[in-house]
């Protein structure tokens, strides 16, 4: 599949402070690519300067193959979500999507805009001012806005941020929709559980460096051990046996119905190990996730 | 019609929708028109000052009311869409960032020309009413100075840009722009004055605002009295006007947010 994003040797410094070294990334049709990485990673700084609202201070970012810095053109099948984004806040929802409607030439703007905030659950609140919406609904309607040209590109800067655990849910499912239609997505977010099973590829930024990039299970195998958490509805009294029965695993402990596991895995642990807590009539909850060990570990040092 | 054509009138046309369809801009058209009226029955109790000395000097208090508008709407196009965090949101439209200044721009402009208009009308208006007809040099006079005052508030509009975008703050904008109004509606008559023609309501003092004219008015001492409007002064507002929106343009290209 062709590159939708070819970024080289790209650079970017405030003042003396450097954001962003050295990026070189290429991204391709139809991925979803997940941005991790501390608050200061550069993480808000790449997709800014994928949108060129900053300027790199060195190396090329080519969207479609075309230099951003000379045309504007792959702007018109792109779609910016900001980070805390502004609205229009007299504006009802109608009238906010018809301005940026209007820039991307839509031709039935009215049926359009239903369909985007139909889409997005908010069908019925099109002609409320959006001063009366809350965080979560404006979010959503960040993404009606998104959906209005049929982007190719889309890019969301924490997304997830300010949301109950329902809004991040859904705003979720509207994410996995935009990439169900094709669309390339580069989000970024220090929601690392959701982005396990919504990203097909990670980058990790640290201090403006991108330290990895590869498929989440990619990752998890390359940083040696799996890490499980999980909260069992009953104490466990085998853990000799389970032990025995799963060589793999390097380390055990069990308190408080707390089970944490180290893995060694070479493939098919999650798939037998599962099956062990269902013979064994075993309930239990997922508490934490491989991403969040690797992120951990990544940034211990930064954490201090 | 290439793409940043048509993205400049879209550009345009918006801004001069959402100037016009506030609240304060109904009450811009009104208190112009409301300030017209007061000032000219006010001077009607100076029959000695003339029809033409009244024209001007009505649309010299009117038109510092009409200046402020400017102002605001400027502010709000700029440093409002910075502060509101929207502006981010229109840098990620195909749209380029010099057609999105110049289409502002412009359409604030389309928004301005009314409330430019506004005293023109009450007072030629009033004037009929009571004398039954208007002459046709004060009609001729009206037209001249209706120019002069939309390039005036031109002037004004890409200064506030500028300023605006140089500033991103709107609270910054709206204090340097209210300092350069200030200044100007105090210091242009003190230069005038020194330039030794002690010209009291001439319709050029009201259109003496943009700096370097008053500078150069005052050094060429070349001002001169109502219907008689010195080219000085059109080449000097378009002058002010070109270095402004070049000026706005240097930094909205290099703008990053």
């Amino acid at each position: 599949m062709p590159n939708v994003i070819e970024i080289q040797g790209l650079t970017k410094a405030y003042g003396g402070k450097v954001a962003l070294k050295d990026i070189d990334l290429t991204i391709g049709a139809q991925e979803v690519i997940g941005l991790i990485g501390p608050n200061g990673a550069g993480k808000t700084t790449l997709i800014k300067l994928i949108c060129s609202l900053l300027r790199p201070t060195r190396g090329t970012i080519a969207v479609h193959g075309k230099d951003i810095t000379k045309d504007v053109g792959y702007k018109a099948r792109m779609a910016y979500m900001a980070e805390n984004a502004g609205y229009y806040e007299a504006m009802s929802a109608f009238e906010y999507l018809n301005v940026f409607g209007r820039y991307h030439s839509v031709p039935d703007m009215r049926k359009k805009s239903i369909e985007c905030l139909s889409e997005v659950g908010l069908r019925d609140h099109g002609d409320e001012r959006i001063a009366t919406f809350s965080k979560g609904m404006k979010q959503r309607l960040g993404i009606a806005r998104c959906l209005l040209n049929d982007p190719e590109l889309v890019l969301m800067d924490e997304p997830l941020t300010a949301l109950d655990p329902r809004g991040k849910a859904d705003v979720i499912g509207l994410i996995a929709a935009l990439r169900d239609r094709g669309a390339t997505v580069i989000i970024s977010s220090h929601e690392l559980r959701y982005m396990d099973d919504l990203c097909d590829r990670l980058c990790i930024l640290k201090d403006g460096r991108l330290v990895e990039d590869g498929a989440p299970q990619a990752i998890a195998r390359k940083a040696g051990f799996l890490h499980y958490e999980l909260l069992l509805r009953r104490p466990l009294t085998n853990e000799d046996d389970i032990r025995a029965m799963f060589p793999e695993i390097v380390e055990l402990s069990c308190t408080n119905n707390l089970l944490r596991l180290k893995v060694n895995d070479a493939g098919g642990f999650e798939k037998c190990f599962l099956r062990f807590l269902l013979d064994n009539d075993i309930e239990f909850t997922l508490q934490s996730h491989q991403l969040d060990q690797i992120y951990s570990e990544h940034f211990k040092e930064a954490d201090r | 019609m290439s793409g940043q054509r048509r993205m400049f009138i879209k550009v345009a046309r918006a801004t001069a929708e959402e100037s016009m369809v506030s609240g304060q801009y109904a009450m811009s058209l009104f208190v112009a028109s409301l300030v017209t009226s007061l000032f000219i029955m006010f001077t009607s109790y100076f029959p000695e000052s003339g029809v033409k000395g009244n024209l001007a000097m009505a649309v010299y208090v009117a038109m510092m009311v009409v200046m402020v508008v400017a102002a605001v709407l400027a502010t709000a196009s700029f440093s409002g869409e910075i502060d509101g965090r929207t502006m981010d949101l229109l840098f990620s439209l195909p749209i380029g960032r010099s057609t999105l200044y110049l289409g502002k721009l412009a359409g604030i402009m389309v928004a301005m020309v009314p409330v430019v208009a506004m005293p023109f009308i009450t007072y030629l208006l009033l004037l009929s009413t009571v004398t039954g007809a208007v002459s046709h040099i004060l009609l001729s006079m009206a037209a001249g100075l209706f120019v002069l005052s939309v390039l005036m508030i031109a002037a004004i509009v890409a200064a506030v840009a500028f300023l605006s975008l140089l500033l991103r703050r709107t609270l910054y904008t709206l204090g340097a722009a209210g300092a350069y109004l200030m200044t100007m509606i105090f210091l242009a008559p003190t230069l005038n004055d020194f330039s030794g023609q002690r010209i009291v309501y001439a319709p050029d003092y009201a259109l003496l605002f943009p700096f370097p004219y008053a500078v150069i008015a005052a050094a060429t001492k070349s001002v001169r009295v109502l219907n008689e409007v010195d080219p000085l002064l059109y080449v000097t507002l378009l002058l002010f006007i070109l270095i402004a929106t070049v000026l706005g343009l240097a930094v909205i290209r290099r703008m990053e947010l």
